[in-house]
């Protein structure tokens, strides 16, 4: 049985829908990748899970329990927790009263047990416990984002772009750890932009465009489809035909043509 | 959108006048037309009073200061001295300007609650002076003030009185919505919203804050004149702290962004305080008034003036905010940069927050017309780096040069002026205006419509509006987002909001554009078209520098690639050399 159920969900704000018709299931122990262009309605999705964009048609079922009117407090103690989009961390607490905060609906003799283990699943924020979480650095502080949402001892993570902002090898870090999580038996379902990165190590993806679920399938499924990469993925990255490989001759042509303008003169004297 | 706009505030002024004009001849008894003068000679000052709290936010809650001021110049001058009412009102506003002008500078350095505390004690701090003078007749004040004249002319009938004090009414809402319709009025809102983005597009955010005080006092002047020649006498308690907190109230009842609100809400409060006080039970206005206040908070935040427009435009059957009109021409961005002047050079640039080394001896160039990448670890100092080239913080050593010109102690505003734009890793957008709007302030230096020409709304103020306006939409085809014009910016994804800030700040025309992490938020189509975009901006001749942890944009558009890690230069060259570098591998690539 599906842990997370959506059955032909609409929704959106006032009067204006965002999705429709939307139905997708994540099983317990996924991890599930959704995948979309800006205002394709991903994170429109996520807030309509968790009850904060209201409900127009359709239903969703969380641990086989249906979440319309249900507040979104009661959603996070039935054990699905957001990790929202741009971290949104309390910026002037400090680390440790952020991960507090994560705890809210947890008893209060919980708390340090929790708080532990989340600091020896991070060790550097338990070095940065004093510190306002607004001064670290920007992978800290998506780690801060999922620690103080694993504090709410969830059953099944929204992780909404968590690679946002990110340095290379943090972007990895931060895969890791979700590929971790699972292996704790949290399920995840992640909205990235960095799609070829989140399908290589989710189970199964659902693309969305325009509000509407457009294709899914096995994460092989969707990398190996040649049609899928080219509308959705941005195209294959294979060998000269990489995203990089592309810019650089589209800079190229330009810069060839009439890109004079450009001042070659500055640019060579730049090269060593 | 403007056309609908300006076709409603036609109608309002129309309905506006109607009112003033007809109701003196409904309630002609006397004591009713000294109600319409009271409520009017408060609405002359609250007009002010919406263009400094609403419009530029700020508490500058002390304003009845200048109410004093207004009032005893005007009740000296002419029981004392045997100036003309018109006269003195004159150089009592003229007076309160120049005071307010003194001040402004230091005072409207502090912000919100602090700014509100400030400018109380000042009002407090000059009654108490002025409650101690024998000149000004110490707690009693200066009795036997005259009728108002025009002129010579006394106005003994109290029907010309109202319409004259009206007619100021009126002067100070024409002033208020040309402020308010044009790129000053722009800038207040985006001071409003962000000052350092406002400064990041060239808004000289000292120098509005300070004329609108100005332009305050001297409505809130004018206000006090009115009121001491209506109530024929001026003392230290006319205009106290319980005068001040009625503004406010009053304010906020009749919508506090809205200049009609702030006439609004004056002739709310003067009604009420006149029912309040003909049921016998005087001062309990403050109480009436306070829970009105809190009423309509909750009910309709907008006010009274936001009901009203709400209500009309219901009527009126809700127009379609169409921006754009018609097919556009192709994107005309282009020969507006100067080519090839924007090169960017730090040496030994250091920053340190505490005992935290920010940026430490960091020296590189950005050579005009290059694309230039600055890549590091999250916190390696990249964006510190850009606020200590744009002038947000100052260095603490080395130097900044543009253009060959040391650039490392002006202000951001300056900054920009001279042709560097930016946008921000955190979106800095600005919340209250449309996206139009937005773009249209990062063209604010290449306007020049001064305080003067806006508020009497000369030709030459129209004609230049309509040019920022095609720039801007000029500026909006060219990322691609021209349909989004007449939304607000929280109404789009973020990925769009990232092109609503490289579209401000190409219509700044800037020879240098600092984009800090542009990639980010962006799905693999959209970096790619990202990349487009960034190809044809370099390609007008406007010089890049660039932080983006999108590897693959960093290496397919760069031509010559800093690291930073620590604060500190790891590595710098061209691409595919960083890439191999094995400092860059291990502290930022991995792998």
């Amino acid at each position: 049985m599906a842990l997370l159920e959506l059955r032909s969900v609409t929704s959106g704000y006032g009067r204006s829908v965002v999705l429709r018709d939307v139905s997708l299931d994540v099983k317990a122990g996924e991890i599930v990748a959704l995948i979309g262009a800006n205002g394709a309605g991903k994170s429109t999705l996520l807030n309509t899970i968790m009850g904060v964009v209201p409900l127009m048609g359709g239903a969703v079922a969380f641990d086989g329990r249906p979440l319309a009117r249900i507040a979104t407090p009661a959603i996070v103690r039935a054990g699905l927790v957001q990790v929202p989009e741009r971290r949104q961390l309390f910026g002037t607490m400090t680390v440790e009263e952020n991960l507090r905060m994560g705890a809210y609906v947890r008893e209060r003799g919980e708390v340090s047990a929790l708080l532990e283990s989340q600091y020896a699943l991070f060790p550097i924020l338990r070095e940065r416990r004093g510190q306002a979480a607004q001064t670290l650095s920007g992978g800290q502080q998506q780690m801060v984002a999922i620690a103080r949402a694993l504090m709410a001892k969830p059953k099944m993570l929204l992780l909404d772009e968590p690679s946002l902002g990110l340095a290379p090898l943090i972007v990895q870090q931060i895969v890791d750890l979700i590929v971790a999580l699972r292996g704790r038996g949290v399920t995840s379902l992640v909205v990235e932009q960095n799609a070829k990165v989140a399908l290589a190590h989710a189970d199964r993806g659902y693309v969305i465009e325009t509000g509407r679920i457009a294709t899914s399938g096995t994460a092989e499924a969707l990398l190996g489809d040649a049609a899928v990469l080219e509308a959705y993925l941005g195209g294959a990255d294979v060998g000269s035909n990489s995203m990089e490989e592309r810019i650089r001759a589209k800079k190229l042509a330009m810069r060839g043509d009439s890109g004079q303008k450009a001042g070659p003169q500055t640019i060579r004297g730049s090269r060593p | 959108m403007g056309q609908v706009l300006r076709g409603q505030q036609g109608a309002a002024m129309a309905a506006f006048v109607a009112i003033v004009a007809a109701y003196p001849l409904i309630f002609s008894n006397a004591y009713l037309i000294g109600v319409g003068i009271a409520a009017g000679a408060m609405a002359a000052g609250t007009v002010g009073f919406v263009l400094l709290i609403g419009y530029a936010h700020q508490l500058a809650l002390g304003q009845a200061a200048f109410c004093i001021v207004g009032g005893y110049v005007s009740a000296l001058a002419t029981t004392r001295w045997g100036w003309d009412p018109l006269v003195a009102l004159i150089a009592g506003a003229l007076l309160a300007m120049l005071l307010a002008y003194a001040i402004g500078k230091p005072i409207l350095k502090l912000r919100g609650f602090i700014l509100a505390m400030a400018s109380l004690a000042l009002q407090l701090l000059l009654i108490a002076v002025l409650q101690e003078q024998e000149y000004t007749g110490k707690a009693l004040g200066i009795p036997g003030v005259p009728k108002f004249g025009v002129f010579g002319i006394r106005l003994d009938s109290d029907l010309a009185f109202y319409y004259v004090t009206w007619a100021f009414v009126l002067a100070a809402i024409v002033v208020g919505l040309n402020i308010n319709a044009s790129r000053v009025g722009r800038a207040l809102k985006a001071i409003a919203s962000s000052e350092m983005a406002a400064s990041s597009v060239g808004i000289d955010v000292t120098r509005h804050k300070v004329q609108m005080f100005v332009i305050s006092a001297g409505m809130a002047s004018i206000s006090g004149s009115l009121t001491v020649h209506y109530l024929r006498v001026m003392g230290p308690h006319i205009f106290d702290f319980a005068y001040s907190l009625n503004i406010v109230t009053a304010v906020i009842a009749g919508g506090l962004m809205s200049i009609w609100g702030g006439a609004l809400g004056a002739s709310i409060f003067i009604a009420i305080r006149e029912i309040v006080r003909n049921a016998g039970i005087p001062y309990l206005e403050s109480i009436v008034m306070g829970v009105l206040t809190c009423f309509v908070l909750i009910a309709f935040p907008r006010g009274f003036a936001g009901l009203v427009a709400g209500a009309a435009r219901r009527l009126a059957g809700a127009p379609a905010a169409s921006a754009a009109a018609g097919a556009s021409p192709a994107p005309r961005v282009e020969a507006e940069a100067a080519p090839a002047a924007g090169a960017l050079t730090l040496s030994g640039v250091s920053k340190s927050f505490g005992n935290l080394r920010a940026v430490s001896d960091v020296g590189f160039a950005a050579p005009a017309g290059a694309i230039t990448a600055l890549i590091g670890p999250n916190g390696a100092g990249k964006t510190t780096l850009f606020n200590l080239v744009c002038g947000f913080q100052p260095l603490d050593g080395g130097a900044v040069a543009f253009a060959g010109r040391d650039i490392g102690t002006l202000l951001p505003n300056e900054i920009a002026a001279l042709g560097i734009g930016r946008t921000f890793q955190n979106l800095q957008l600005f919340g209250n205006l449309t996206v139009l709007e937005n773009v249209m302030c990062g063209a604010h230096r290449h306007t020049a419509a001064g305080i003067l020409e806006v508020s009497a709304r000369l030709p030459s103020v129209g004609r230049e509006e309509a040019a920022t306006r095609a720039r801007a939409l000029e500026c909006l085809r060219f990322v691609g987002l021209e349909a989004a014009a007449g939304r607000y910016p929280s109404e789009l994804p973020f990925g769009h909001q990232r092109l609503v800030e490289i579209a401000r700040a190409l219509a700044l025309k800037p020879a240098l554009l600092l984009m800090d992490e542009p990639a980010s938020g962006l799905n693999d189509t959209e970096t790619e078209r990202l990349a487009d975009l960034i190809l044809a901006i370099n390609r007008l001749g406007v010089t890049i520098l660039l932080i983006e942890h999108d590897i693959r944009l960093v290496m397919g558009v760069a031509d010559h690639v800093v690291v930073l890690h620590h604060g500190e230069k790891i590595a710098e060259g061209p691409p595919d050399e960083v890439r191999r570098d094995p400092q860059v591998v291990s502290a930022y690539l991995g792998q």
